[in-house]
């Protein structure tokens, strides 16, 4: 059963949202295909017809990318913990 | 365990992703844990990809339980183009991945209940069967997954596997491939049915191994009902069992798993039975 978002979850999410849209498309991607849909290294490469050393490196700078900019938005290191 | 060793090979970026992702064997895992207890900055890395996946989960989970609106659906999109350039919003990004993945329209999880994709509308009750399924499903689960000398009554490299239990069970069987996610398939065995008004006398389970030496199995048995939605129980400690059913058969998956790796292997299995 979903849990109504409270006013700080709600921040954090848009966070998210606003860090996951300035992420270029290749990098989304990936994060969201490993991420997500918990799909392995070999299946994203070849879901997106890519090498799965081209699959690494955007996960790390998608990834990457989410820190920098989620660190900025909060001034913390990264995403904090909301129950 | 013996003391801190030098891996055998150097450690970088992708063994941090892959820790964090649980790609990495046992062994490389040990040496990943003693890079990150010596390294703050790695520690403190690995600590945000982790929360992010977690908060991606909850986020999308969140979203995903809502009705999807008649403006999503259901445009085919090439793959290649699923993720909308255009001011994309949380939803455009769960709804997209689901596609990207299913191929179509696919709702995902909420909690316990998983809509498979031909049952997007809210699935919500699991008719009788699934409990005996789930508690014949475990009680197999843990006679079987034990054993050393023989776990499977018939090999996977044995030819006939799938065909014997396709005809001993009366209908099309299948072996779902789980390779890519690090479950190879040991083999399979027959097993008995007892409640008297059960639709088919037999049942069938099939093992899988990870090369860490955990085992799931994969439960099979004759149902009359409509489709159901996949439900997720924990029979026992720490053994859970995500179960659905379609016309013809019940299928329970069980391991001692999080919630979230079972339910991964069941959308693979699902698609394998429906593709």
């Amino acid at each position: 059963m979903p849990v109504r978002a409270d006013q700080e979850d709600r921040l954090e999410v848009a966070a998210l949202e606003t860090a996951l849209a300035r992420l270029p498309e290749e990098q989304r991607q990936v994060v969201l295909l490993v991420g997500l849909e918990e799909m392995s290294y070999q299946k994203a490469a070849a879901t997106l017809d890519i090498p799965i050393g081209t699959v690494m490196s955007r996960l790390h700078r998608g990834r990457e990318r989410l820190r920098e900019m989620l660190a900025g938005a909060s001034g913390n290191a990264g995403l904090r913990r909301v129950k | 365990m013996s003391g801190p060793a030098s891996p055998i090979l150097p450690l970088g970026d992708d063994d941090l992703h892959a820790y964090i992702d649980r790609r990495l064997t046992p062994e490389r895992r040990a040496e990943v844990e003693r890079w990150l207890a010596g390294d703050p900055d790695a520690a403190a890395r690995a600590t945000f990809y982790a929360r992010l996946n977690s908060d991606l989960h909850r986020t999308f989970d969140q979203v995903l339980a809502e009705p999807v609106p008649a403006s999503l659906l259901p445009t085919p999109v090439h793959r290649r183009r699923v993720f909308d350039r255009r001011g994309p919003t949380l939803r455009h990004f769960a709804v997209a991945a689901s596609w990207l993945i299913a191929g179509i329209v696919a709702g995902w999880s909420t909690h316990d209940l998983l809509v498979p994709p031909k049952t997007i509308e809210r699935v919500v009750e699991v008719p009788g069967p699934a409990p005996t399924l789930t508690l014949q499903a475990a009680a197999a689960h843990a006679v079987y997954t034990p054993e050393v000398r023989h776990p499977v009554e018939v090999r996977a490299d044995e030819a006939h596997l799938v065909r014997w239990l396709s005809n001993r069970m009366g209908k099309p069987i299948k072996a779902p491939v789980l390779d890519d996610s690090g479950w190879r398939l040991m083999g399979g065995r027959l097993l008995p049915v007892a409640e008297p008004d059960a639709a088919g006398p037999v049942a069938c389970q099939f093992m899988y191994e990870h090369a860490d030496g955990r085992r799931v199995t994969l439960y099979m048995k004759s149902v009359d009902g409509e489709p159901s939605a996949f439900r997720y129980s924990e029979e026992r400690e720490g053994m859970g069992v995500l179960y659905w059913m379609d016309a013809k058969l019940g299928y329970a998956l069980t391991g001692k798993l999080p919630k979230d790796d079972l339910k991964a292997l069941a959308r693979k299995v699902y698609d394998q039975f429906n593709s």
